[in-house]
C-alpha cells in the first residue's frame, strides 16, 4: 500500500477516492519509563524510552489506517498527516489520517 | 569557638548540599548537551549534502519517482535547571532561550533521523516535509515536566532519470 504526504504519486494516476481514512492510539507511559525519564530530566537530554514509545504507538496508528483503507478497497493513501497530542492522566494520543485513494500506474 | 564551630556547620552545610546538587546537575547537563551537538555536527557532515523541501514538489521541476513516507521523531526534555531559568524568564517575559536551544537540537536530531531513514532506502531527496511539536509532559498536573515531542515527515523520493 503506498503512503505519501504530497496529494499525488509520481507516475501514478488517482482514478478514485474513498475519502478519509485514519487510525489512532493512545498509549500511557509505563512507570518504569517514567521513573527512568524523571531521573533522565533531571539533566535534560533526549529521553530515549519515550521516543520509542511514541514511535511504536505511530507506527500503530498507522498500522490502523492501513487496515481501514483496505476494508474501503484502496490501495494507496495520500495527504498523510499526523498529530501527537497530550491526554490528560499521562498519556499521549498519536493521530494519522489521510485521504484513501485507488491508483494506477500513469500508463495505463 | 565550639559554639561558632556548630553555627557553621548547621548553617553552611544546609546551604551547600543543593548548591552542589546544582552544580553537579549542571555540569551533567552540559556535557550531554555538548556532546549530543558534537554528535550531531559529525553525523551531518557525515551526511554531505541532502536538500529537502516543503513543497509538494522539486522547486527546480525534475521528476521524481518511488515515493515513501519517512519519519523521524525525539522526545527531549530541558532537564530541572533550565526549568528554574524559565520560570524566572516567566515572571519578565522575552525569549527562553535556554529552551530554544534545546528545542534545536531535538528538532536538528528529528530532521536526521528522517534524513538517515531516507537515504538508507535509496531516496535522493524529501519532499513536502512537515514539522510538529507537541507536548508530552511528564506527571501531569499542575507541575508538568517540560517535555516535548518534535516530529518531522516528508515523502521521500529518487529523481527519475
Amino acid at each position: 500500500m503506498f503512503m505519501v504526504n504530497t496529494e499525488t504519486i509520481p507516475g501514478y494516476t488517482i482514478s478514485e477516492a474513498r475519502g478519509l481514512v485514519s487510525g489512532n492510539t493512545i498509549r500511557a507511559k509505563h512507570i518504569g519509563r517514567d521513573i527512568g525519564a524523571g531521573l533522565k530530566n533531571l539533566v535534560g537530554g533526549e529521553l530515549t524510552g519515550y521516543t520509542e514509545l511514541l514511535i511504536e504507538s505511530r507506527d500503530e496508528a498507522t498500522r490502523r489506517m492501513v487496515e481501514n483503507a483496505q476494508a474501503m478497497g484502496a490501495n494507496a493513501i495520500v495527504n498523510v498527516r499526523f498529530t501527537t497530542s497530550a491526554v490528560a492522566g499521562g498519556a499521549a494520543e498519536l493521530y494519522a489520517y489521510g485521504t484513501a485513494v485507488i491508483v494506477r500506474p500513469s500508463n495505463q | 569557638m565550639i559554639e561558632l564551630l556548630q553555627l557553621l556547620v548547621f548553617i553552611a552545610i544546609p546551604l551547600l548540599i543543593p548548591f552542589l546538587f546544582y552544580v553537579v546537575l549542571s555540569v551533567i547537563g552540559v556535557f550531554i548537551e555538548r556532546s549530543h551537538l558534537a554528535r550531531l555536527d559529525s553525523r551531518e557532515q557525515a551526511l554531505g549534502p541532502f536538500p529537502i523541501y516543503t513543497s509538494k514538489s522539486v522547486p527546480s521541476g525534475l521528476a521524481v519517482t518511488d515515493p515513501f513516507l519517512v519519519t523521524g521523531s525525539t522526545v527531549i526534555g530541558g532537564g530541572f535547571l533550565k526549568r528554574i531559568v524559565s520560570n524566572i524568564r516567566a515572571v519578565f517575559g522575552g525569549e527562553v532561550a535556554s529552551y530554544t536551544k534545546v528545542l534545536s537540537r531535538g528538532r536538528r536530531e528529528a530532521q536526521l533521523r528522517m534524513i538517515e531513514e531516507a537515504r538508507s532506502q535509496g531516496a535522493q531527496t524529501i519532499i513536502n516535509v512537515r514539522f510538529e511539536t507537541s507536548d508530552v509532559g511528564g506527571g501531569g498536573g499542575n507541575n508538568r515536566a517540560a517535555i516535548s515531542e518534535v516530529f518531522c515527515y516528508g515523502t521521500a523520493v529518487r529523481f527519475q532519470d
